[in-house]
């Protein structure tokens, strides 16, 4: 069942075509690669995914709601089951890493008692608990990065979409970070990674989708 | 909704903004103190205009040697009239001694006669437009074979009136200033406060925040720092109330349990519409 659906989207910038009639689908548990040369490109697809911006023409579907139809109000809810890692992190630098994750269930609304046993799990599924009182300035670069998955989990998404988020970590971290990605995807979340580096074939099961000059490419492992 | 939520981050959202909250809050109590102090001056001068009101008196003179028959008639002329509440005779030696006690023993003593007239003092009855009925009773009476002058008395109640007037007016139009001047300072003090938590907002709309969530923060900030403002303002009236009463005793300034509350509500409200006409043109341009 895809959790996330292009049907011909094309999406114009100042007169500039961005994406052309792209067609694809992402099923649940999936975990894809969205690579791409122009950060343009991968940007519109991430803003479409999470209704940062609508399609030119064509229609996008992500779980139960779709460009067509859906209103103003519904986009809260609809990014509450899009989960997103940014390359910069954009965490909360004067809030700790427990309040940084705590926060995106806060705002949502839900109990003092849900906030604090998810967030105690999520931290524990990315090796965090012991820095939950530091604050994102005390930690290093995959710290902070596990901080960012953590935040995009901690709401039980449909999907995560990282942007980049291996681009400054060494192999090492990068495969560690890799495994919690992983372990989360193995839950039946959909993982997607977009990045500008050719994918190498990994122990992972991926797909990737490869954008050039506003067209995807599909290419499966 | 999360109210703890909504208090915690409306409040750190207030100190964050530090001296442009501070100013905001000061504003926000000096000009609610102005407020609240043109209005208890308004309600003490219309307080001493109404007493005033109660002691409008005429001072009929009666001539020397006039019969007790022509100022029964007299009396009972003014007796019939709507304006005329109460009538007090005073005669010769009653007006030496209040002559005496109001300019000392031996005044009228040293002269050969008592020279002061015995008198009719009419007290008009309370009501609208007293000085006019007194002077319309003194019209009615000067020229009568029985009397030698009248004296219409505190007609600058009249005057003590219109001040009041003057005053409400200008403290209305001064309010309206000082309301506009509260709303801009929190609308002021909102758009820093979103300013500087941009990130924040950005992070709460990607993690799904609705945008009352938003809305009900950064709004209660505003709300918050109008309502210290107004809690500010009574304090401060109560500490220069005594002050006032030594210089202006019959003009006092008592900051009451109503006016604090009264104060705090129009900080509050202040709040609240600065904070919305800031968030209203903010939030939009935040996606």
């Amino acid at each position: 069942m895809p959790v996330i659906k292009l049907q011909n989207v094309c999406v114009e910038q100042q007169g500039q075509p961005i994406l052309v009639d792209v067609n694809t689908e992402i099923n649940r548990g999936e975990f894809v690669y969205l690579v791409g040369q122009t950060d343009a490109e991968k940007r519109a697809i991430l803003e479409l995914v999470i209704f940062a911006e609508l399609p030119s023409s064509g229609v996008v579907s992500v779980g139960e709601y779709d460009s067509r139809q859906i209103r103003k109000s519904d986009i809260p809810r609809l990014r509450r089951q899009v989960g997103m890692v940014f390359q910069d992190f954009k965490l909360l630098h004067h809030r700790t890493v427990y309040e940084n994750i705590a926060f995106a269930l806060e705002v949502t609304g839900v109990s003092r008692r849900w906030i604090k046993r998810k967030t105690r799990a999520i931290l524990s599924d990315v090796n965090l608990l012991h820095k939950r009182n530091a604050y994102p300035d005390e930690l290093s670069g995959e710290e902070r990065l596990r901080v960012a998955i953590a935040r995009a989990l901690v709401n039980d998404p449909l999907v995560v979409l990282a942007d980049e988020p291996t681009a400054n970590l060494d192999s090492e971290a990068t495969e560690r970070v890799m495994a919690i990605l992983k372990k989360m995807n193995a839950r039946g979340i959909a993982v997607i990674i977009a990045t500008r580096n050719s994918v190498q074939k990994n122990k992972y099961s991926w797909r990737i989708l490869q954008l050039e000059n506003g067209v995807i490419e599909q290419v499966t492992n | 909704m999360n109210l703890s939520l909504v208090l915690r981050e409306a409040w750190q959202g207030v100190v964050r903004t530090r001296i442009s909250g501070v100013i905001s809050v000061v504003t926000i109590g000096a000009s609610l103190l102005v407020l609240g102090f043109l209005w208890q001056v308004i309600e003490s001068g219309n307080a001493l205009v109404d007493r005033l009101r109660a002691r409008v008196e005429i001072d009929i003179y009666l001539k020397d040697g006039v019969s007790s028959q022509r100022v029964f008639a007299l009396r009972r002329t003014l007796e019939a009239r709507p304006e005329v509440a109460g009538i007090v005779y005073v005669d010769q030696d009653e007006a030496a001694r209040e002559f005496q006690s109001r300019f000392g023993l031996g005044a009228v003593d040293a002269l050969s006669r008592n020279p002061l007239p015995a008198s009719l003092r009419v007290r008009i009855s309370p009501g609208e437009n007293m000085p006019r009925r007194a002077r319309s009773v003194a019209r009615h009476v000067t020229g009568h074979n029985a009397v030698e002058g009248v004296n219409v008395g505190e007609v600058w109640a009249d005057s003590l009136e219109h001040f009041i007037v003057v005053i409400t007016g200008i403290g209305l139009a001064l309010g309206c200033v000082l309301c506009f001047a509260c709303a801009f300072a929190i609308s002021h003090a909102t758009k820093l406060m979103v300013l500087a938590q941009r990130d924040t907002i950005g992070i709460m709309r990607l993690v799904g925040a609705t945008n009352m969530t938003v809305w009900m923060i950064f709004g209660t900030g505003g709300i918050i720092q109008g309502s210290i403002g107004g809690f500010l303002a009574p304090l401060m009236l109560a500490y220069i109330a005594p002050w006032w009463a030594v210089r202006v005793p019959d003009l006092t300034v008592t900051p009451t349990i109503e006016l604090a509350l009264c104060l705090v509500a129009l900080g509050t409200v202040l709040g609240a519409v600065g904070s919305w006409s800031s968030l209203n043109r903010l939030l939009r341009e935040i996606t």
